[in-house]
């Protein structure tokens, strides 16, 4: 199928009410219309899901969506509930019983159907989408497949596999960060080596000013925060590995500043998260302290700022988290704050994550007792089990993943310790030809004083704390409702 | 957690185990009991989220700060700097009015209808239809368009806004408004309760317990009314407090089944009825005690047991070699403490 663009505009105006495609939506679109397996590498924010949103919306046939996150999965339904579309269903394991039940029986019935690759060892779930007339067949975050990426899901590992079942549907891979091994990864396990169409974008974001700040210690490191804090424009978003430390450093900002500010992350309650979010969406929050666990689906492109409190996983997922800034296209800032002993953490992190030798060996030998009741690391080990993979091998394949987490790291201290241009370090590292050609609107190099006020990232309007004075019921009542 | 001081007694050994049991809704017969004894099942399931690790450390505070002292291994009492500490702390915080119907509700599933409820109902009045839903559990969407399909062409807005209007012209101001300022709707959204706590000068728990206590009470009224929003409510609002399978015990027991057969019936061992049966005791006005204990039975205890029922023991009847079943001896001891807290 070919659509003029003018069409695909009015096409875009009418189910989206936008004006305009991003780039590289178009090529996409285009691409997958003229039934062309696609793999995208889009960089976040330049609105993905709006591809194959499209899509089922032009084709009138269903799209499954292949999402590994539960929130993510949420929010897109969300998203297309609000742009009127009913017919759109996530089939995860939160879903009540008779509810999923009644889904899968009537999987026929959704336009946009998102399910968790978990969902996809249900013999039941398989035969029901073998049974579709699919319009696309998408795997999002397509780098989860990718045991060189940071955020490899074994679950992934089976969708070639599912794909086959399903005859070969157009399939879109979408993803914001990939490598040449994740690309390649991707290309030999989802698509079977099979030719089919690469579309890449640029990750570098040239609106948004790279810096890296170090401090010797935790106090220091408060002390430099509220002070970026109190100078940025905002909305800005500070990122940190520790629910705990959301909370702490969200309550300092709103005892030391003007500012309203807020915590987001998974230890707070449905209800405060969806609170939050929508005040933040609708700027009457400045700051929100969140964990990783805020920004996905998250369309708010004023953010004028993103700090790293914490070292990032790596730099694949800094670039996911410091490209929520600017989507305006204005001038922004990513400052990763640095502390010598962050490493600690971050080390200890990928230990908890990735169970040790003693624990694989305790695990296998005792499987039938421990099921179910070893956490994350449990269902980790539990599928590599069921794959037949020996205890050697399950070590080995640990060990190595082990090894690509702290390669990862090595990558962000690296990132951190250059003294060339950390533009073209990351350009470099993602695979991108051609050089950057360092400006003063590029980067911080390394020694480099941050200059807030040349960048024009300087707050020059007086911020005030929301009033403290409690609305009036009977007026909330009347806005309510209208009256 | 100074709010705990006010499930002590200056005069009766409590155990902080059977509070926090009861205020988090661990139900056993012994815990529903004694908490009948303590004079505080109307706060059962008030506190379903209470981390024991946590109320331990406050209890273990309590009694450093010297306002719990232990009595013979008994319980604590409330020291004199107790119960001021008490008191100032009732002063200074929002007091939960209403703690039984707590258990009256499915409260979390009601919350979300009501949050749901205010945010559709607004949205409507503003003929929007494109928002973002606020999170809430499938159940309480269902409960929603299902009644919404048949309310929808009322103008609910008004209705509701007429509801809110009566229920909230009797409470503080200052609660009205915080309870309000609780819900999204059209260009407006909430805040959460630590926002409201800093913005009011009091503790985020205060708010909590208000935005539970005013939700049941609204749930509360709304049952008992005659709106459009009647039945949003009655689905959700609990006919007994008895445990289901209590409950199926109960109503067997009720129609005059003798226990054996009850037992076949359920295919229940008879201390497993005799369980339902104390819980019914405890929970069910005008509960036919005599069914249970024959004339012979209550001479006997009236002998045997007198002054403070807290101090009566099982093993008295053991001593004097007479064969009655703890369970006999728990339900007369029920049957006491109801006889007590009416007169009282």
């Amino acid at each position: 199928m070919t659509i003029s663009d003018k069409k695909l505009e009015e096409l875009l105006q009418k189910h989206f009410g936008f004006s305009e495609f991003r780039s590289g939506q178009k090529d996409v679109i285009h691409s997958l219309l003229e039934r062309k397996s696609t793999l995208a590498i889009l960089p976040t924010g330049t609105g993905k899901s709006l591809c194959y949103q499209l899509i089922g919306k032009i084709c009138k046939k269903p799209v499954v969506i292949i999402s590994p996150l539960i929130s993510l999965m949420q929010d897109q339904v969300e998203q297309l509930r609000f742009a009127g579309e009913k017919r759109v269903v996530a089939l995860t394991s939160v879903l009540p019983f008779e509810r999923k039940k009644y889904v899968i029986e009537h999987l026929e019935h959704f336009n946009f159907i998102y399910l968790a690759p978990e969902m996809l060892n249900k013999k039941e779930v398989v035969e029901k989408l073998m049974g579709l007339d699919l319009a696309l067949l998408v795997v999002d975050e397509a780098h989860c497949i990718s045991k060189w990426g940071p955020d490899f899901r074994p679950d992934y590992l089976g969708l070639g596999d599912l794909r086959k079942k399903l005859n070969s549907p157009t399939t879109l891979a979408l993803t914001a960060t990939a490598t040449k091994k994740v690309e390649e990864d991707i290309i030999r396990i989802l698509f079977d080596r099979q030719k089919i169409k690469t579309i890449r974008h640029s990750v570098d974001r040239p609106n948004i000013f790279l810096a890296v700040e170090n401090v010797e210690n935790q106090k220091e490191k408060n002390q430099k925060l509220v002070q970026l804090v109190e100078r940025l424009k905002t909305p800005g978003l500070i990122y940190f590995s520790s629910k705990k430390k959301a909370d702490e450093i969200a309550d300092l900002l709103r005892q030391k500043s003007k500012l309203n500010v807020s915590s987001y992350h998974a230890g707070r309650t449905a209800i405060d998260r969806y609170t939050v979010q929508q005040q933040f969406m609708r700027g009457e929050l400045d700051v929100i302290c969140a964990t990783s666990a805020f920004g996905m689906g998250v369309n708010k492109k004023n953010i004028r700022y993103v700090i790293h409190y914490h070292l990032p996983a790596d730099l694949e997922s800094y670039l996911q988290e410091i490209g929520r800034a600017g989507r305006d296209g204005k001038q922004s800032i990513a400052i990763l704050l640095y502390q010598a002993s962050d490493v600690i953490l971050q080390r200890q992190l990928i230990n908890m994550t990735l169970p040790e030798d003693e624990m694989i060996q305790y695990y296998m030998d005792n499987m039938q007792r421990l099921k179910g009741h070893a956490g994350e690391q449990g269902e980790l080990l539990d599928y590599y089990c069921k794959q037949g993979l020996s205890s050697r091998q399950v070590k080995e394949l640990f060990s190595r993943r082990r090894d690509e987490k702290s390669k990862n790291l090595n990558e962000i201290l690296a990132y951190i310790n250059t003294a060339e241009c950390r533009r073209e370090y990351i350009k470099r590292y993602f695979g991108e030809e051609g050089s950057q050609i360092h400006s003063g609107l590029c980067c911080q190099l390394m020694g480099e004083k941050l200059d807030l006020a040349k960048l024009g990232m300087e707050e020059t309007e007086e911020v005030t704390a929301e009033s403290s004075i409690s609305s009036n019921y009977q007026k909330t009542i009347r806005k309510l409702f209208n009256l | 957690m100074d709010e705990l001081l006010r499930f002590f007694s200056k005069t009766q050994p409590r155990r902080p185990a059977v509070v926090r049991q009861v205020l988090s809704n661990k139900r056993t017969v012994s815990n529903l009991f004694w908490g009948l004894r303590y004079r505080i099942l109307d706060w059962l399931a008030v506190w379903p989220q209470l981390e024991k690790a946590k109320f331990d450390d406050s209890i273990t505070e309590m009694i450093e700060k010297k306002y719990l002292v232990e009595i013979n291994g008994e319980g604590f009492c409330l020291t004199e700097l107790g119960v001021k500490s008490r008191d100032v702390f009732l002063k200074n915080h929002y007091n939960i009015k209403s703690p039984y119907l707590f258990c009256r509700f499915k409260m979390q599933l009601w919350q979300d209808i009501l949050r749901l409820l205010m945010q559709v109902v607004s949205e409507a009045s503003y003929e929007n239809n494109h928002y973002y839903v606020v999170a809430s559990s499938f159940q309480a969407r269902t409960s929603i368009k299902i009644w919404y399909q048949k309310y929808y062409e009322h103008d609910l807005g008004p209705l509701l806004a007429e509801q809110l209007f009566l229920f909230l012209g009797n409470e503080k101001a200052q609660d009205a408004d915080a309870f309000m300022q609780l819900f999204s709707g059209h260009e407006l959204v909430a805040k959460t309760a630590e926002q409201i706590a800093v913005n009011s000068g009091c503790s985020t728990r205060d708010i909590e317990f208000l935005w539970n206590d005013l939700s049941a009470r609204f749930a509360e009224f709304l049952s008992e009314g005659a709106s459009v929003f009647k039945n949003l409510v009655m689905p959700i609002k609990r006919t007994s407090l008895l445990s289901k399978s209590a409950e199926e015990t109960y109503r067997l027991y009720k129609n005059g089944m003798p226990l054996s057969k009850i037992e076949a019936e359920r295919r229940l061992k008879g201390s497993t009825i005799a369980e339902h049966l104390l819980e019914a005791a405890i929970f069910v006005p005008n509960f036919n005690f005599q069914r249970l204990i024959s004339v012979e039975e209550a001479r006997l205890f009236k002998k045997l047991f007198k002054g403070d029922i807290d101090k009566w023991r099982y093993e008295e009847l053991q001593k004097n070699n007479f064969k009655i079943s703890f369970a006999k001896f728990r339900l007369y001891q029920i049957e006491q403490s109801k006889l007590e807290i009416a007169e009282e």
